[in-house]
């Protein structure tokens, strides 16, 4: 991992056509901001991990539950 | 050919049936072939079943037909990658949780499915609203 130290306002260039920059530091948050093509997705971390938590939790359905939801609907 | 599925037991599947997963789905990598199948004549349910292993089964619903004023953006970028931009040929499928005691609908992920090129995808909705766990209470019956 490389690791970079950055004042507010200053960016990180990444490949082409990607740039971050550091907006703000309070508290022990960090806001940054992030420009980047359409096709790139930018999202938070915990939302892509909550996901797979999910399905995994969803994948584990018991077969009763899911047969007893089926006939009482 | 036939399969065996988690909740239906034996089934008779067409090959142009399969949709494939390129990716899987988060925490099931390794699963990239499935079909969606109906869990009877009067239910909203339907279940994502993997063609190559019984027991990755996903119980599944057209979203609308539970939260009618759902909105999605998904990007361009992943409509993209499982087929042209064709938004008649796209399915929108939610995952559902259920436990014994409570039934909730992934609506920040949901499953798009292009059914001209038989690939999909689960995306992730940035800057959406909503949760991996939208309580669903009393879904109403299909038709």
């Amino acid at each position: 991992m490389l690791v970079l130290s950055r004042k507010v306002n200053e960016r990180i260039v990444i490949g082409d056509n990607i740039e971050v920059v550091i907006l703000d530091v309070k508290d022990g948050t960090v806001k940054i901001g992030i420009d980047a093509p359409h096709d790139v997705k930018v999202f938070r971390k915990e939302l892509s991990d909550e996901i797979k938590k999910e399905n995994v939790l969803a994948g584990g359905a018991s077969e009763e539950a899911v047969r007893e939801l089926i006939n009482n609907n | 050919m036939t399969i065996d599925t988690k909740y239906l037991g034996p089934v008779e599947i067409d090959e142009k049936d399969i949709i494939v997963f390129e990716e899987g789905l988060p925490g099931f990598e390794d699963f990239k072939r499935y079909v969606v199948l109906d869990m009877g004549d009067d239910t909203i349910f339907r279940c994502l079943q993997s063609v190559d292993c019984r027991d990755v089964a996903f119980v599944i619903i057209n979203p609308w037909d539970a939260v009618p004023d759902y909105e999605i953006d998904v990007d361009d970028a992943d409509i993209c990658s499982i087929g042209e931009k064709d938004y008649s040929s796209l399915s929108v499928y939610a995952i559902l949780t259920i436990k014994p005691d409570s039934i909730t609908a992934n609506l920040i992920g949901p499953v798009i499915i292009n059914t001209n090129t038989m690939r999909g995808k689960q995306v992730v909705l940035v800057n959406s609203q909503y949760t991996t766990r939208y309580s669903i209470v009393n879904p109403e019956r299909k038709g």
